[in-house]
């Protein structure tokens, strides 16, 4: 009986009776369940990519179902290019299609760039904002975001932290580092990333075992 | 640069690409003016963070010059 070329999965030959098919088919069946629990029952990837999204010339993006029983934490990758204005990159969690657009949002966020000589300024809401204003991006060079969602599938606070690296309206070139947490313990399938001017660009999101 | 109001408004659900109208344009845009509220409530708590750190900076004897070096 003849195998597969990559997984040696068992399949029968041109000159194999039809009679005999049934229990081929089991065969070949029973093969790649045991391949598939291996790769992912037992020996599972620790970073599993769930989502890849292309964006042009929008002010938001959302992605919708991509967090779920499946992962407790997620990473998130934004990639933007030139076309954005210098801006904030704000964040909204979501289920059911719709964003939480309520004051749930805890957070704050520290910028440092270098501009003939090193500095920095905090900021942050000392009351619960709308949103998370947890990145900032540059209107003249490519900007790149990277962000950790917490528990946002459970009934329990949504936490996130993030860094950006860009260039500033200067020229400058910058680093953000954010954090923040939901006031609230409602799950959320989703998220929405906006800006006040249009974004072209990737979002990868991934799930962590 | 932003998108100004007299702009089409586009936004995109996963794959979607949706250009925003009517009621949906006009709730989208009071939400931004919201958003636009809560930004300018932060710049402003800023610039008062940073007048009161000025501040201290002088009583200390800073300079100018040397406060703008460290805030």
């Amino acid at each position: 009986m003849p195998n597969t070329a990559n997984y040696s999965f068992p399949t029968p030959a041109d000159t194999d009776l039809v009679k005999n098919g049934a229990d081929a088919i089991r065969d070949l069946g029973d093969a790649v369940d045991t391949a598939m629990n291996t790769a992912l029952g037992t020996k599972k990837s620790g970073l599993v990519l769930l989502n890849t999204t292309n964006f042009t010339g929008v002010t938001s993006q959302s992605i919708n179902d991509v967090f779920s029983a499946n992962f407790t934490n997620y990473k998130v990758i934004i990639t933007l290019d030139t076309s954005v204005g210098s801006d904030e990159l704000n964040f909204r969690l979501r289920v059911s299609g719709a964003d939480n657009t309520s004051a749930n949002y805890k957070w704050q966020k520290m910028t440092m760039q270098y501009n003939g000589s090193y500095g920095g300024a905090g900021s942050g809401l000392s009351a619960l904002g709308t949103y998370f204003n947890i990145a900032s991006i540059s209107g003249t060079y490519s900007s790149f975001v990277s962000l950790e969602f917490f528990n946002p599938f459970a009934t329990d606070n949504t936490g996130v932290v993030s860094q950006a690296s860009y260039y500033d309206a200067l020229a400058n070139h910058a680093t953000t580092y954010a954090g923040g947490i939901m006031s609230v313990t409602t799950s959320y399938t989703g998220f929405t990333f906006y800006s006040t001017g249009n974004m072209n660009g990737t979002v990868k999101v991934y799930g962590y075992n | 640069m932003a998108t100004t109001k007299t702009d089409k408004i586009f936004i995109q659900i996963d794959n979607e690409k949706i250009e925003l109208k009517g009621a949906e344009l006009e709730a989208f845009l009071e939400q931004r003016t919201k958003d636009q509220k809560e930004a300018q409530a932060l710049k402003a708590q800023q610039e008062a963070q940073k007048e009161l750190k000025i501040s201290a900076y002088k009583k200390l004897g800073l300079t100018d010059e040397e406060i703008q070096a460290i805030i």
